[in-house]
């Protein structure tokens, strides 16, 4: 069953007075199964974050559809807009946007504690999700004192204390360093192991080569997508590489 | 190519209009307002007025209070500008220019500012100079046209005061770049910060300075203390308050935080953990604003109620419209001569005596230890000393217009009727080692004893049962050479207008010149008491008429600067709070976008901000409000000290203060309020 679809995604950017017109996205189709782990590369400027964006119920198409579980994203009422976002999806960002002014901890409870769940339940939940990611130690240090791949565990955890349907990143290997790379990668395997449906906007060809399909867009349109069937990530990486390469020195459009 | 600098410095200042406006608003108004303080004291018109040198004295405390606060207004606004400017600052570092460059772009902003806000201050001191004086004048009661006219001393001052405080913002902000790396310019205020700690030290010490302050100020009631008391009292609710604000409030919030039900609540999450990273930046900044309410609540409503409640004043210092003094060295029986040169001189002059009163009693400063009244050094006013005034039955009826000869019975031989402000309880007492059987006691204010309304907490009359006694008494305090007071005081109540009451109190005052003259007073060298008739040692009068006008200037001219000073605090008060929001505006831009990625309704973001900043701005004022209340008891007796002995009125004042001030601060709080959720508001969509 798929959990996510996206049917005839448009978008497109007015300047402020008229004028000018920005087609950010064309026509965007594809859908997510259940326990999928996709990933979507582009350039710069090729319509991902405005995706990404509208996936997230921070922005609203021009036209098309974003069914989360059959619930239509567009059609939620501006006011609910927020629980949904917090009870249904999970994020993760390439600067990591925790706040200074909590603990990892508190950041992690956030969504929870705007949700209104009781810190019992809170402190339940995060402590097998603590282990996994291998923050416990970390909870009650600030964000200024741990490392970036610290910061992002944390971020992760905050993503998942809610039990998303689906957890939507953001370049999350974009800030960090090759062995953190590397952990957070490994992580996100795991977690979708574990049955965990990720979403992944990504730059880099190695975060790509973990996913089980990878989505290219290219002004604004899905361009090709590459399955990895039996491929290990070598593998995969040469096959993401090849694409890359195809798109960026502008190669027709095929499927 | 200076044209350059000029025109990046104009931009400059147009760019950052939303920070630059206020500062150069706020900066005219301080210099309109010191340059009207010297133009009071330097009209040659306020030389005419009664009391021109009280007035004059009043001003220069006003322009001495106006420099202080503007140097420390305008620089906490310049270093707060100067801190939100330096990101821009690091751009132009990394664009190529180099420091010396920046440093020229910032000299021309900071003469620009300058230029602007002293002339633009001059200009408009100078345009509404008039109409303060008219109000001043109307203020006094003073009838006089109001000559336009521009003091250039006045103005001198103000170039010199100003010119030099803008001198040193600039210092400072070139300090500020040159010590700077361009990449730390960059970065500006956005760096990690520690949480705060739990300062337990610091804020026992801010519980122990208020706790003593509030304990000096309700406690303290002997008037001499109370005046010197009150300026520590006031200087540890300052040290006080900045340190409860800075520790206090970490250990109150982190103590919410640690209350799990309580911060893990929607409603308290975010204020809580936002108000505990806040408190560290901001608790200087609250502090201020508390003090600077305080300050408010206390000047204003203390010179209005001074000012609404003059005429009490008048009459609560001046119990009869002529009262004349006399010391005696000699207790004696009948009635002094000059009482009847007094009266004849009023006749003269035409005016009717409409009630007189003539009484004398022996007035005795002691220590009391229970039920004995022992001799204390003349050094030792300051400790607790009781006013005891020892008279005869006679001379209290006559002293006090309540009593008639039915009120007061004639003590036996032996005994005593002790009448004070506070119930004597005991059977006996003992004066100077004498003692006395104590017959009747009640509790008694005296209507017409000055020294009354200056609250000495034990004012006793002990009614003696003959002039033997009191004689017997009088030789017991003369042994060793003190000077003990037998005093004489004659009041007479006339009628006629003001000036003429005024006119015959000069001609009453000539005649008593002339006697002390003739009686051998008012020697140059006083070193030997000369004692005239009766062993008189000193006599003078004192008018009510004669007064009034020098009292209006005191108390109108205190209240004038009492509203004048309560609006330029009001107004850095206003500011602080202005520039607080926007400052904190910016740094939470950041973290109510992350809160709204995560998760957080615009709703919430609303209902969040209101709650955190709600806090933040009431916090100040109620602490004000608490550091009022306590102060009161203090406050009033100090008041009794200048003949305000109407608490009532007081009380109404203050109150009305309170609401008023109440009243801005909520409208500073709306719009301020507004202009932080513009910076902060609606970031996802």
């Amino acid at each position: 069953m798929s959990i996510l679809e996206v049917n005839n995604l448009k978008k497109i950017y007015t300047t402020r007075f008229g004028g000018n017109q920005v087609q950010a996205l064309r026509n965007i189709c594809f859908s997510v199964e259940e326990g999928e782990y996709v990933a979507v590369m582009g350039e710069s400027g090729s319509g991902k974050t405005t995706l990404l964006n509208i996936l997230a119920a921070l922005d609203k198409p021009t036209s098309g559809d974003v069914l989360l579980n059959g619930k239509n994203l567009v059609s939620v009422k501006e006011k609910e807009i927020s629980a949904f976002r917090r009870d249904h999806l999970g994020f993760v960002f390439q600067d990591f946007n925790l706040l200074d002014n909590f603990s990892l901890k508190d950041n992690i409870f956030l969504p929870l504690v705007l949700s209104g769940v009781k810190p019992r339940e809170m402190e339940l939940r995060l402590k097998p999700i603590a282990q996994k990611l291998g923050i416990e130690q970390l909870l009650e240090k600030y964000p200024y004192e741990v490392s970036g791949g610290q910061k992002q565990r944390a971020a992760v955890a905050r993503a998942l204390i809610t039990k998303p349907e689906l957890v939507l990143a953001d370049e999350p290997t974009g800030a960090l360093d090759s062995k953190a790379t590397d952990s957070l990668l490994k992580l996100f395997n795991q977690i979708n192991e574990e049955g965990q449906t990720i979403v992944m906007v990504t730059h880099s060809t190695k975060a790509a080569s973990h996913a089980n399909r990878v989505l290219f867009i290219k002004d604004g349109e899905v361009f090709h997508q590459l399955y990895r069937g039996n491929l290990t990530n070598e593998q995969m990486y040469a096959k993401i590489s090849d694409t890359l390469t195809v798109l960026t020195t502008g190669g027709e459009k095929h499927e | 190519m200076n044209n350059i600098y000029a025109k990046l410095a104009g931009t400059n200042i147009r760019n950052n209009r939303q920070l630059y406006l206020p500062y150069i608003l706020s900066g005219i108004m301080t210099v309109a307002m010191f340059y009207l303080m010297l133009f009071i004291n330097n009209n040659p018109g306020i030389d005419k007025i009664h009391g021109a040198a009280n007035l004059k004295m009043i001003m220069a405390l006003g322009v001495g209070v106006i420099a202080i606060f503007s140097y420390i207004f305008i620089f906490y606004t310049n270093s707060f500008i100067s801190k939100r400017r330096k990101k821009e600052i690091g751009i132009y570092n990394i664009l190529g220019m180099e420091k010396r460059h920046i440093a020229k772009v910032l000299a021309l902003e900071t003469v620009f500012v300058a230029v602007i806000t002293i002339l633009g201050g001059l200009a408009a001191g100078i345009v509404f100079s008039k109409l303060v004086l008219m109000l001043l004048y109307r203020i006094l009661g003073f009838d006089e046209t109001v000559m336009f006219f521009i003091t250039g001393s006045g103005i001198r001052a103000t170039l010199i005061v100003f010119g030099i405080l803008y001198v040193l913002t600039l210092i400072y902000n070139l300090m500020q770049i040159t010590f700077a790396k361009p990449i730390e310019l960059l970065r500006g205020g956005n760096v990690g910060e520690k949480e705060p700690k739990t300062k337990w030290l610091m804020a026992i010490a801010g519980a122990t300075c208020i706790a003593t302050a509030y304990y000096i100020a309700i406690t303290t009631e002997n008037p001499i203390k109370v005046l010197t008391l009150f300026f520590v009292a006031v200087l540890l609710v300052i040290a006080g308050t900045y340190f409860l604000f800075t520790a206090g409030s970490i250990a109150v919030l982190k103590m919410l935080r640690n209350n799990k039900n309580f911060y893990y609540n929607k409603k308290h999450f975010t204020a809580v953990s936002g108000m505990l990273y806040r408190m560290k930046q901001n608790a200087a900044g609250l502090a201020s604003i508390c003090v600077l309410s305080t300050m408010v609540l206390v000047m204003v409503s203390t010179t209005v109620s001074m000012f609404a409640g003059v005429k009490d004043e008048l009459a609560a210092r001046y119990p009869q419209e002529i009262t004349l003094y006399s010391t005696y060295d000699n207790v004696f029986e009948g009635k002094d001569d000059v009482t009847d040169i007094v009266k004849q001189t009023i006749a003269d002059q035409g005016r009717t005596i409409e009630n007189e009163c003539s009484y004398r009693y022996l007035l005795l400063m002691l220590k009391q230890n229970d039920t004995s009244f022992e001799a204390a050094p003349q050094d030792s006013w300051n400790s607790d000393l009781a006013m005891i005034n020892i008279i005869t039955r006679d001379d209290l009826i006559a002293m006090d217009d309540r009593f008639t000869e039915n009120d007061i019975s004639q003590p036996q031989s032996g005994t005593v009727s002790v009448y004070g402000s506070k119930a004597y309880d005991a059977d006996t007492i003992t004066i100077l080692g004498k003692e006395f059987q104590v017959g009747e006691s009640r509790v008694f204010m005296a209507d017409k004893d000055m020294y009354a309304s200056l609250g000495f907490n034990d004012d006793y009359y002990v009614v003696v049962d003959s002039l033997d006694t009191l004689k017997d008494i009088f030789a017991l305090a003369n042994t060793d050479n003190r000077i003990t007071l037998y005093r004489g005081v004659s009041g007479y109540d006339i009628d006629g207008t003001t000036a003429e009451k005024a006119a015959c109190a000069d001609a009453v005052n000539e005649a008593i010149q002339a006697a002390n003259e003739e009686a051998g007073l008012n020697k140059e060298e006083d070193t030997e008491i000369v004692a005239g008739a009766n062993g008189l040692t000193s006599r003078y009068m004192e008018s009510r008429a004669g007064n009034e006008k020098e009292f209006y200037s005191l108390y109108g001219g205190l209240f004038f600067l009492g509203v004048f000073l309560g609006i330029m605090f009001l107004m850095v008060t206003v500011m602080i709070i202005f520039y607080k929001q926007i400052s904190e505006g910016y740094d939470d831009k950041q973290r109510y976008e992350i809160m709204e990625k995560v998760g957080m309704s615009n709703e919430e973001v609303k209902t969040s901000i209101q709650s955190q900043i709600r806090m933040v701005f009431f916090l100040p004022i109620v602490t004000a409000a608490i550091h009022v209340a306590a102060a009161f008891p203090m406050i009033s007796r100090l008041l009794m000290l200048l003949n305000l002995t109407n608490t009532r009125l007081f009380v109404i004042c203050l109150i009305i203060t309170i609401l008023i001030f109440t009243l801005i601060y909520y409208v500073v709080f709306k719009l301020t309020s507004r202009s932080y959720y513009k910076i902060v508001g609606n970031q996802v969509r």
